[in-house]
């Protein structure tokens, strides 16, 4: 596939055209991912709603029905729930990493070995998230392994 | 889950069983060359390596531990195993418990395959996260590329490695 960027002038709204013969499965992931990538999500903290970008959260995690959104220093609510959030960002940078923990791939600084074939992602921030067993092979598949 | 968790205790079942023959072997043939070794006593050894895939679930599989609680699992796992061959050697007469240095050579090599079993499992996690750093170096350099707003002149560009 061609892929051509051109430059446009600062006052003209950005634009993605696709050109193509027919829109096939691969192509429709990909116009998904683009819109999830640009979409804001709506989290809350107390009394006050706040949008943000989610290349700025670094996790999200479920805790006693509750799923909180992880920036870098602040945590936020959100109301979604972690499979939904799964769901909506299933072709951007996120990945599920265990029962708990969606996390932002682009913020892991590096991956190291845990006990039972687990791994532990330690994060841009200094915290270290797990990554259970079971969700390993979609790690790797996210990183082309 | 279910079918990781399988898959997980089968990896080191299958570990274990090639160690504890490998030791057989090696005993045999040190102690007692000409002796031949039953089916019963091979059947023995696949029932044990079965029994003592089981402690290995001890390691919480979904969460994160401290160095502490690591190293207490690492403790009761490995009195478990000691307790496990320890019971069912005296069972099947794999050695004297009255002969201390039978119960010794028991010891020693019950330490030297949770030693090996140990090494192989965290040197194939440790490659693995290699591998996976090395991806991620890339994943941070498209990430870094991205969120940069380059100035692109118009230009083509064939086959996006990422």
């Amino acid at each position: 596939m061609k892929i051509t960027i051109q430059d446009c002038p600062p006052e003209a709204e950005e634009e993605i055209i696709i050109r193509c013969r027919a829109l096939d499965e691969s192509l429709l992931k990909m116009i998904y991912s683009l819109r999830a990538g640009r979409e804001k999500l709506t989290v809350s903290r107390g009394e006050r709603i706040f949008q943000v970008q989610p290349s700025d959260i670094y996790y999200f995690e479920a805790v006693d029905n509750k799923v909180f959104a992880y920036m870098e220093k602040e945590v936020f609510d959100t109301r979604s729930k972690l499979y939904e959030l799964e769901k909506q960002l299933e072709n951007t940078d996120f990945f599920r990493a265990s029962k708990s923990t969606i996390i932002n791939l682009s913020k892991v600084k590096n991956i190291c070995p845990a006990f039972n074939g687990r791994f532990e992602a330690c994060m841009e921030n200094g915290e270290k998230l797990i990554v259970s067993r079971q969700y390993v092979p979609g790690l790797k598949k996210k990183l082309g392994l | 889950m279910c079918r990781r968790k399988i898959e997980f205790l089968f990896h080191i079942f299958s570990m274990i069983t090639s160690c504890m023959v490998i030791a057989v072997a090696l005993f045999t043939t040190v102690i007692n060359p000409t002796e031949r070794i039953l089916s019963t006593t091979l059947w023995q050894i696949v029932a044990v390596a079965a029994v003592l895939t089981v402690p290995s679930l001890i390691y919480p599989w979904d969460r994160s531990m401290g160095k502490a609680e690591i190293a207490v699992r690492t403790v009761i796992h490995y009195v478990l195993v000691n307790v496990i061959v320890l019971v069912s050697g005296r069972m099947f007469d794999w050695y004297s418990a009255e002969d201390a240095l039978s119960v010794v050579a028991m010891l020693v090599t019950i330490a030297v395959i949770f030693a090996i079993v140990s090494g192989i499992s965290w040197s194939k996690s440790a490659k693995d996260a290699k591998r996976m750093n090395e991806r991620l170096k890339g994943y941070a350099k498209k990430a870094v590329d991205n969120s940069g707003a380059p100035m692109y002149n118009e230009s083509v560009c064939e086959d996006d490695p990422y």
